[in-house]
């Protein structure tokens, strides 16, 4: 993944990356839920790893202490841009 | 500044009473438990399977009801804690909210804590695990952050019960008017006239900015909220109809979707509260302790290992050693049952009166679940601590994707473990543990399957037919059951999720990564005894009274005349040889009248029933002085072993009478059960269970071991009773009676249905419980029953046809289940795309926070 095409989804993100989000994709409960745990547009997350099968992800919010697993299904609905790629502000 | 005034916002309200409110894993259930003390009252919110907890909480000279409401990250209407909350705090709103907030996760929580003081609710702030945030090398100012909200904040960590004296302090002086709620709420910026208009037409209760908010965010709720207010459906109309415009106009003119701008306005100012309070003291972060732990915990390669290690913990601290632990409980068991034998009314020759029958009956029935009740305490305290210390979430995390798969969810790991996925669990905790899943679909999927598993109950049932038939393939068999309970329970999960649970409602798996902590042991016991005494409540109750319906239904209508008359004279026979046989002994007057008789075989028994729970010398000759004390005459003659020639005569004599009764009274029994109505249901079963190749016998058994599991082989026993004289054990006496040819074929199709069987009554009335719904239990019967004999009459007539024994044709089946496991849970499944066409463009695409 490079800045050659910086817009991903989130279960495309390698463990250890960072990235920002760009936008949810999901409506209803999805999208209230991915809101609800923080996950909002503009938010810095970085994927912290995968569990043992590949599947669901985890994810720090903010650089904190805030922890969130969530299946690929899921993650699918994340629009990100990577930290790299992002112009520093 | 918007003032919150608490005397008059509530006339209605004159109970009054404090709500406990905040977000999952935030500490909330430890503060409860630290200001309530010991005395909680746990229910379910009608309709839904979320618990309610309350108790009473002494502030000065008043005592306050204070709710635990569950924990929600939000008050819209998509799970069912949320809608709990929501309704709880609109419909009956408390005098004052108290809102544990985690400190190191603040500015996720204020977002809640705006939705309150929006709703006009009254709140302090208590502000938990500072001592975390400061372990991180932050500092939080408490005071600048009361100053910033408007609202008292104080500052508690629970597990050492700190700050409860302030909180309760601030509390108090908000009651007594001496300090009033001046919130500061975020503003809505464009939104903000809008909101303004909508509060103007909203009816008095429900007169506040967050349903304001709610309404113009087309909350799926909105409308049942606003009548069950007591509007009239055309103002109700007129409002949503007035929303609806407000809403596609502010959309249009902003571009952005209503409702994420609400979320995004509300994160923007708790992210500016969260920032002036909070004060960085050493440069870097520091990799917390629980990302440590992870890194070792959650490493691809260790997670299996230390997976597979706390269950194997699990399952040794609660199942073994639980089992050992009812060795020394059981005996305090048996000892109550006989007290209730000599309390009750003296048994007769043949015939026992009605009220001893059915009073040792009911007896068996509650000691036969009160035994489990030292297992259930371990592994009720073990539940508690893999919860409390974040443990659990990091399982889910682990099996998730296996799971999922099948319909089920991450969580449903711990239920199905509970159930016995190897050997010897019990289904009524791991249907109680499915509480946890947050999926209501995978919820009832796991309610569904988890009583597939092998709870002890079942084992020795597996243990008879495998003793008996299948002596030179124990291993093998014992790792069938263990491997097809598990395949056949994801194969179901994954029917019904597909099918008859299609239609219900699924979340999305997002799921905090709670941090690790150090569970309280207070906090662990309340929990494994509230949750054991919730399982004899229910289950006690309910089982006693099925247990009086199924000892009318093996008993009535019967022995018929003849057969009465048939078993009096061989009574009869029996006790004349007694009595030919000591006729000329010097103590034969003492057993001349029935009455002499009885008390000596009543003796005998009772001498018996203890002397089998007694395992040292010591406590046999303690037990032989008691009797001895109480009956000197005819405990002599009892007493195995001793006495002069006439006296061993007798004793003698006695035994053969004893067993010739005993004999007579067990085929009573069998006739009896043979007549009665569950007897005749069996019979009249027959025909559907033939291709099975069960008989009325192991109809009748699987029908009464309903009530219990356990009974199942007691029922067996009696009706594969021993042929005169003869002392065979009843392996044997199965063997003998279910022929060698078809027996093992039978005895494997008996195999394969217990093993799907429906849940024993205990945990069926858990089903009703966790699901809410008869319709449900009564599936989770049926459906069993009728898999179960389909798969059994499958084994036993294919078998039949093609002449293959039951090893071959237990191989085959496996190897055909595990083909069909490898199917559905490999099979290449597609991502869906999602529909991009959501109403709403929606994100701000700058990314600044």
């Amino acid at each position: 993944m490079s800045c050659a095409e910086p817009d991903q989804t989130l279960d495309q993100v390698q463990p250890g990356q960072s990235c920002r989000i760009l936008r949810l994709t999901a409506a209803g409960s999805i999208r209230q839920r991915l809101l609800d745990m923080g996950l909002l547009p503009g938010r810095r997350i970085q994927l912290v790893r995968l569990a043992p099968l590949g599947d669901p992800l985890e994810v720090r919010l903010d650089a904190g202490d805030s922890f969130v697993a969530i299946r690929r299904q899921e993650a699918f609905h994340i629009t990100v841009t990577l930290e790299a790629c992002t112009p520093s502000r | 500044m918007h003032t919150i005034p608490l005397t008059t916002a509530r006339p209605g309200d004159i109970r009054g009473g404090i709500a406990l409110i905040g977000q999952p894993n935030c500490g909330k259930s430890t503060l409860f438990n630290a200001l309530t003390g010991l005395r909680q009252h746990v229910a379910n919110y009608p309709g839904v399977t979320v618990e309610k907890k309350q108790g009473p909480m002494h502030l000065g000279d008043r005592r306050l009801n204070l709710v635990d409401l569950p924990g929600t990250y939000s008050l819209t209407a998509f799970s069912p804690e949320e809608r709990v909350v929501r309704s709880f705090l609109l419909d009956s709103p408390p005098t004052l909210g108290i809102h544990v907030l985690d400190a190191a996760q603040l500015q996720r929580g204020l977002s809640l804590t705006f939705q309150l003081l929006e709703m006009g609710l009254p709140v302090i702030c208590a502000l938990n695990m500072s001592d975390v945030v400061r372990r991180q090398g932050h500092t939080l100012d408490p005071r600048r952050l009361a100053e910033l909200l408007g609202v008292p904040v104080v500052e508690t960590v629970g597990r050492r019960g700190q700050g409860l004296d302030q909180l309760k302090r601030a509390a108090i002086s908000l009651l007594d008017g001496e300090h009033r709620i001046a919130a500061r709420l975020p503003r809505y910026g464009a939104l903000e006239p809008h909101v303004r208009a909508m509060l103007t037409a909203l009816p008095g209760s429900l007169k506040n900015r967050w349903m304001a908010l709610r309404l113009l965010e087309n909350d799926p709720e909105g409308k049942s909220l606003l009548l069950r207010h007591g509007l009239a459906p055309t103002e109700v109309e007129t409002l949503l109809e007035d929303a609806r415009t407000r809403r596609s106009q502010f959309q249009q003119s902003s571009g952005q979707d209503l409702a994420d701008y609400v979320i995004t306005m509300r994160d923007r100012h708790a992210h500016d509260i969260t920032t002036q309070c909070l004060n960085t003291d050493s440069g870097g972060q520091r990799i917390s302790w629980t990302e440590r732990a992870d890194r070792l915990l959650l490493n691809r390669w260790l997670a299996p290992v230390f997976l597979l290690a706390t269950i194997y913990v699990i399952y040794h601290t609660a199942i073994v050693q639980g089992y050992e632990l009812t060795q020394y409980t059981w005996p305090l068991l048996a000892g109550i049952r006989n007290l209730a034998a000599d309390w009750l009314p003296a048994a007769g020759f043949l015939h026992d009166p009605l009220s001893r029958s059915l009073g040792l009956w009911l007896m068996d029935s509650v000691n036969t679940l009160l035994n489990y009740v030292p297992i259930f305490l371990i592994l009720f305290a073990l539940i508690a601590i893999l919860e409390d210390s974040g443990y659990m979430a990091r399982i889910a995390f682990i099996l998730d994707r296996v799971l999922h798969r099948f319909g089920l969810h991450g969580q449903s790991t711990l239920p199905l473990i509970l159930g016995g996925v190897f050997a010897g669990g019990c289904a009524v905790p791991g249907v109680m543990a499915t509480r946890a899943i947050p999926d209501p679909r995978a919820r009832l999927a796991t309610i569904l399957t988890v009583p597939y598993m092998n709870c002890l109950a079942k084992i020795p049932l597996y243990t008879l037919l495998i003793g008996i038939f299948f002596v030179d393939h124990k291993g093998l068999i014992m790792f069938f059951i263990a491997t097809i309970t598990i395949m056949v329970a994801l194969l179901v999960a994954w029917l019904l999720t597909r099918t008859l649970l299609k239609p219900m409602e699924t979340v999305p798996f997002v799921m905090e990564m709670p941090r690790y902590h150090l569970p309280t042991a207070g906090g662990v016991m309340r929990r494994a005894l509230d949750r054991t005494w919730l399982y004899i409540k229910k289950v006690g109750t309910i089982v006693l009274a099925v247990a009086v319906v199924i000892f009318v239904l093996l008993n009535l209508p019967g022995l018929s005349a003849e057969e009465q008359e048939n078993f009096e004279q061989r009574a009869q026979i029996a006790l004349n040889q007694f009595h030919d046989q000591i006729r000329d002994n010097p103590h034969a007057h003492l057993f001349q009248t029935p009455e002499q008789l009885m008390q000596a075989l009543s003796l005998s028994n009772a001498y018996r029933a203890r002397r089998m729970n007694l395992s040292t010398p010591e406590a046999v000759q303690s037990l032989d002085r008691r009797f001895e004390q109480a009956d000197p005459v005819y405990f002599s003659f009892v007493r195995p072993g001793g006495g002069d020639r006439d006296v061993r005569a007798i004793n003698r004599a006695l035994r053969t009478l004893d067993q010739e009764r005993r004999l007579l009274r067990l085929e009573i029994q069998e006739t009896r059960i043979h007549n009665s109505l569950l007897g005749r249901t069996g019979q009249a079963l027959e025909p559907l269970t033939r291709a099975a190749g069960f008989d009325w016998k192991i109809n009748v058994a699987l029908l009464s071991s309903f009530a219990a599991r356990e009974s199942a082989v007691a029922t067996l026993g009696v009706l594969f009773q021993q042929e005169e004289g003869s002392n065979q054990p009843l392996e044997e006496r199965m063997g003998t009676a279910m022929g060698t040819t078809d027996g093992a074929l039978v005895a494997l199709a008996l195999l394969v249905f217990f093993a799907i069987y429906p849940p024993c009554l205990a945990t069926a009335i858990m089903v009703r419980v966790q699901t809410d719904s008869t319709g449900w239990m009564l599936f989770s019967i049926v459906f069993p029953a009728a898999l179960g004999l389909l798969i059994a009459s499958g084994i036993h007539s294919l078998g039949q046809a093609l002449a293959l024994d039951a090893i071959h044709m237990m191989v085959g089946f496996w190897t055909l289940i595990l083909i069909l496991l490898l199917v559905v849970g490999l099979w290449p499944r597609r991502m869906v795309k999602p529909g991009l066409a959501t109403a709403s463009p929606g994100d701000r695409a700058d990314g600044s926070p």
